[in-house]
Formats: structure tokens, C-alpha cells, sequence
């Protein structure tokens, strides 16, 4: 035990360090690429046919991209798309994402999004239709009906399921470290490599993330009760 | 709001396209003026953190060859099964890991001059029997699947128990998840004299048996240029004396000799 508190004084700052510098920008970076990502795709699954018939085709077509990329992402494992996109795509010449960081960001933020937008949809859904009734009526146009009275109400339910997936995507971006980025698990496995003290380890690293989510779940209660502020 | 969505969809198609019609320029390193290394960085003492700095021999090594191909040394690291994978992707231009040339590894990749000749050590627990590699028949055994050592676990008849790493397999063979491990006799020395108290020993096997492995970098199949670049580097380093001093330092005798 004692042994233990030592090394946590001694390597914890590092860890710490090392989340700082990598897991948190990789999880704040991704999830609002992935916010935005997702709330494109659910509004697009959402919209209702327009008349025309070439916007009917584009609206068609959109939903059926929206429906394809949302079943890629929550189809297939992670770790296989950080291997397709950083490992695979350079064998077909495809080298856009030949920086480990941006082939990381770019596959978390496609697969929270697609999990997210899922949420995004339910939230929207389940704002009473009379509420843009409501709004329309009172003269606001589509948009607007939208942006001031159906994302607000939606958000509030949002919150819960929405904190799921960054805390899911905290502990995902652990999967870095299959594409060279020495994110903060795989700096404890160098540490472990070095003074071969493997449970210690795993257990601070473990902590850290803990540490992380506690913080991240506090906030999500923080923000559920100024999301309600409106209510009761 | 429709006329937004479709403007930035049209902003991101065109992002991403301009980025795929990227020039492929054909220089002997991905990034101009830099020579980047894949390695592991923990697999003491090859290439291991030390006081929060990457050291090794690899590392010395692959920073000595880089100065003299006046390019600066950059470091991407991974695991061992995903290390040659990022060298067919051109994540990097060169992996420095004790990679043992062998024939399937001849067929698709570039092997520069050897710079390492490691032997091979059986480990086990204390209570082991195995003497010999024909005792490790059917034994389970902790290896990486693509490495050498897998590969020779592998040949004569040991099922294969599949771990990232050493530090991986080590844990399993002192639990007991696995019989034992074949795997470099440096890098066992430096877990051995980290972990004095430790239930495992090591038998050395004769190169009759385990013939001396030579290692050398790895680079792609087309990178003639780089390779002729490397050879002369590491031919002037063997020249004085300078492999010589890295391997003593690291491995406490010189291994670059056959």
C-alpha cells in the first residue's frame, strides 16, 4: 500500500499531464465535431418532404446518406475504424489522413456523431408537435420555430444521453494509442515497461479516467438543472 | 435553414476532396528534412521511457543514423502488431525494433545492414522444466504473433497465447495464464534485475538451436534511396566504434557483431 501511494505520487502529475495534453483535447475536439455532426443527421432524418421534385429527390437522397453514415459508424468496432482510416486508406492512395491526430479525431467525431445523432433525433421527437404548432401560429417561421422553441426543449432532454457518449468517448480515446499517439493508457504501459509495477499502473491510470468522468458527470447535473431552469 | 446545411455540406465536400488531391511527392522520407522511426517505446531496453524522455538503443541508434543523414529524428510509437502495418501506410519511414530479417519479411519489405544480433531466451516460471526449444511443444506460450520469437514458438509446435507486448507476457507467465515466452535475452535482463524477487527464470538457448537473430531497420519495399542512406550511416558507425558503445551501454556486451 505504501508502496502504491508512492508511485501514485510519483507518476500520478505525468498521468495527469498526459490527460491534459491528449485525452481531453482528443474528447472535447470530437464530441463538438460530433455534436454538430449529429445534429445535422438528425434534423435531416427529421425533415419532412418538400413538394418539388428535384428537392424531393436531394431530401431523399440526404436521408438516405444520413441512414448509411449513421449505420457505418455504429455497425463496425472503433479500433477497426481507426485501422481502416489511418492503417487501410493509405493503401488506396488515400493519404488526407496521414497525421495520427487527425485520422483519431476524425473517426471519433464520425462515431460519436453517428451515436449522438440517435439521442439528438429522440430528443427532438419528443417535443410536443403542438409546441411548433404553437410557434408557427404565433407567426415565427420554420426555423425559427426551431432554433427558439424545439432545439431548447429538446436539449434538456439531450442532456442525459448526450453526457453518455462523452463519457463513453473519454474512455474511447484510450484506442489512440493503436495509431501512434501515446495518449495517456498507453504512457502508463510505458511506464509499466519500465518498472514492470503493471497493477499499480493500470489502477492510476484507471483513476485518472474515473477522475475525469466524476468531474464530467457533475457537470452533466449541472447542466440538467439549468436546462429545467424554465420548468416546475 | 436548408440553404445553410446544403452550403456547408458543399464546404465540406470540397474540404475533403482538396485534401485527397494532395501531391504525392517522391522523396526518400514522407516529411521533407525528416526522418521519422516507428518503434515501441516499451520494450526496454530497445526503445523504453526513462524520466519521462524516450532512450533505448533503438533510439540512440535511429538518432545517430538521422544526424548523419542530416535529418531531424522523429518518433511514432505503437505496439508491436500495429508497428509494420504503419510502415506499409507511410505513417513512418523506418522502424527500428529489433526486427529480425526473415524471409516473408524479405518479400515485402526492405531490410537495411544489420546492426544487432540478439539471442534468444526461453523463460519460465522457476518450477520449469524446459531446457530445450523441442520441450515446447504444446506448451502455452505468451508471445506477439508477428514477431520472431512468435514465429519460432509458433514453428516448433507451442500454442500461442496472443499479448501486445513483453510486460504483457511477463504478467501471464508469473499468474501462470501461460507456460512461458521466447524473447530477447537483453530485454530479459533488464525485467530480471527490476524484478529480483521474481518466480521466472530464463534458459539461454545455443545458437545451434536458436540460431543468433540478425536485426536490422525496416523500410519499404520501393525506398531503394533511403536504404543505400541507412546502409552508409550505419557502416560508419559500426566503423567507429560507435554501435559498439550504444550496445555495451544498453545490453552490457557488444551484440553487433555475429
Amino acid at each position: 500500500m505504501i508502496e502504491f501511494l508512492r508511485l501514485a505520487g510519483q507518476y500520478l502529475p505525468e498521468l495527469f499531464l498526459a490527460a491534459l495534453k491528449y485525452t481531453l483535447p482528443l474528447t472535447a475536439i470530437s464530441f463538438s465535431i460530433g455534436v454538430v455532426i449529429a445534429t445535422m443527421v438528425a434534423m435531416i432524418r427529421i425533415m419532412k418532404q418538400p413538394q418539388t421534385i428535384m428537392l424531393k429527390w436531394g431530401c431523399n437522397f440526404l436521408q438516405w446518406f444520413a441512414a448509411f453514415y449513421v449505420w457505418v459508424f455504429r455497425s463496425t468496432p472503433m479500433i477497426v475504424q481507426l485501422f481502416i482510416v489511418f492503417y487501410g486508406l493509405p493503401n488506396a492512395k488515400i493519404d488526407f489522413f496521414s497525421n495520427a491526430w487527425i485520422s483519431a479525431i476524425t473517426v471519433f467525431s464520425l462515431n460519436t456523431g453517428a451515436y449522438a445523432s440517435e439521442s439528438i433525433r429522440a430528443a427532438i421527437l419528443s417535443v410536443d408537435h403542438g409546441q411548433k404548432e404553437a410557434a408557427l401560429s404565433m407567426g415565427l417561421n420554420n426555423r425559427q420555430a426551431y432554433w427558439h422553441i424545439i432545439l431548447p426543449q429538446a436539449a434538456r432532454i439531450a442532456v442525459p444521453p448526450l453526457s453518455n457518449s462523452l463519457i463513453s468517448l473519454v474512455k474511447d480515446t484510450s484506442l489512440a494509442s493503436v495509431i501512434t499517439i501515446v495518449e495517456t493508457f498507453y504512457l502508463s504501459q510505458q511506464i509499466a515497461a519500465q518498472n514492470y509495477r503493471i497493477l499499480s499502473m493500470y489502477l492510476l491510470v484507471a483513476f485518472i479516467y474515473a477522475t475525469i468522468t466524476t468531474i464530467l458527470t457533475m457537470g452533466q447535473q449541472f447542466l440538467e438543472l439549468y436546462a429545467s431552469r424554465y420548468l416546475n | 435553414m436548408k440553404k445553410r446545411l446544403w452550403q456547408g455540406l458543399l464546404a465540406t465536400v470540397i474540404l475533403l476532396s482538396s485534401g485527397l488531391i494532395g501531391q504525392q511527392v517522391q522523396a526518400s522520407t514522407i516529411q521533407k528534412g525528416t526522418l521519422t522511426i516507428g518503434l515501441e517505446g516499451t520494450y526496454a531496453p530497445f526503445s523504453y521511457r526513462e524520466k519521462g524522455k524516450l532512450v533505448g538503443y533503438e533510439v540512440d541508434v535511429a538518432n545517430k543514423v538521422a544526424k548523419k543523414l542530416k535529418l531531424k529524428p522523429k518518433f511514432a510509437q505503437t505496439k508491436w502488431d500495429s508497428l509494420i502495418a504503419g510502415l506499409g501506410s507511410k505513417r513512418y519511414d523506418v522502424v527500428f525494433n529489433n526486427v529480425g530479417i526473415t524471409d516473408e519479411r524479405k518479400a515485402h519489405y526492405l531490410f537495411s545492414t544489420p546492426y544487432l544480433y540478439s539471442k534468444t531466451v526461453l523463460i519460465q516460471r522457476k518450477d520449469g522444466q524446459m531446457k530445450h526449444l523441442s520441450d515446447i511443444k504444446d506448451k502455452k506460450f505468451a508471445q506477439s504473433t508477428t514477431s520472431n520469437f512468435g514465429q519460432m514458438a509458433k514453428d516448433n509446435g507451442a500454442k500461442i497465447v496472443a499479448v501486445p507486448g513483453m510486460v504483457e507476457a511477463m504478467s501471464l507467465i508469473e499468474s501462470g495464464r501461460a507456460d512461458g515466452e521466447l524473447n530477447d535475452k537483453g530485454a530479459y535482463a533488464i525485467w530480471k534485475k527490476e524484478n529480483p524477487k521474481t518466480k521466472v527464470k530464463a534458459v539461454e538457448l545455443s545458437t545451434a538451436e536458436a540460431p543468433d537473430v540478425p536485426a536490422a531497420p525496416l523500410l519499404n519495399k520501393n525506398n531503394v534511396k533511403l536504404q543505400k542512406q541507412i546502409n552508409r550511416a550505419l557502416k560508419s558507425l559500426k566503423e567507429d566504434g560507435t554501435l559498439k558503445k550504444l550496445s555495451i551501454k544498453y545490453f552490457k556486451t557488444d551484440l553487433t557483431k555475429k
